[in-house]
């Protein structure tokens, strides 16, 4: 007998988790779209505020990008019972950076900042920098 | 799991028979929610080897119990319709 079930998504690639995750990646990317957005405002020629626009999307999707891999990678449903907000805060965060992505202002930037700080603190109550990072070597 | 299976395609399994050479979709072992699509490699009493077209992708051992079922019918796009 033969039924129809739901359609699913069926990966022909097994990814293979290295198990690094910080939520600095993506703030390191959202500090570029800030600072360039201050370059942009602050500047008069065309062809640098241009060059500002296009530098600042890309850091956008890199920002997105490394906020995607935390949700979908890092946290767990434990993790989710402990934060119940998380889920609405990475998807705040996802269309902060799209927004980002949009428009030259800085109160959008500093938002993605500050949601970004959120999913940093849910990061370190899970012990993330212990678990999913490396100690650092001494130095010589 | 090109050429026979390109990103995006829709495909209909069904849990039928398999063997060496069918492509079928299977559990992820470390992730169970997730579900993967690839061709049966070999078959041993409780597992199952199973393998990507392109060598770069590495092989995948389960056990028999994850395995879905057998990928039958590629349907979309419509014009790679085919029996697998």
């Amino acid at each position: 007998m033969f039924g129809l079930g739901d359609p699913r998504v069926a990966y022909a690639h097994c990814d293979i988790p290295c198990g690094i995750y910080d939520p600095a990646q993506a703030r390191i990317e959202a500090e570029s779209c800030y600072k360039i957005i201050e370059k942009y405002q602050a500047s008069t020629d065309d062809v640098f505020r241009q060059r500002c626009v296009k530098i600042k999307e890309e850091r956008a999707e890199l920002t997105k990008h490394h906020l995607d891999v935390l949700w979908h990678d890092y946290f767990k449903p434990e993790h989710l019972e402990k934060f119940p907000k998380l889920h609405d805060t990475f998807w705040k965060a996802a269309k902060q950076a799209s927004k980002v992505k949009q428009t030259v202002e800085l109160a959008d930037a500093k938002k993605l900042l500050e949601l970004i700080d959120e999913i940093d603190a849910a990061w370190r109550a899970t012990d993330g920098p212990k678990n999913t990072r490396l100690a650092k070597t001494a130095s010589a | 799991m090109e050429p026979a299976l390109r990103h995006g395609d829709r495909l209909i399994h069904a849990g039928v028979a398999y063997r060496t050479g069918d492509i079928v979709v299977a559990r992820d072992p470390r992730d169970p929610d997730r579900w993967v699509v690839k061709r049966v490699a070999s078959l041993d009493p409780g597992r199952v080897s199973l393998a990507s077209d392109l060598e770069a992708h590495e092989t995948l051992v389960v056990s028999p119990d994850a395995i879905v079922g057998r990928a039958l019918l590629r349907y979309r796009p419509l014009r790679r319709f085919a029996l697998l």
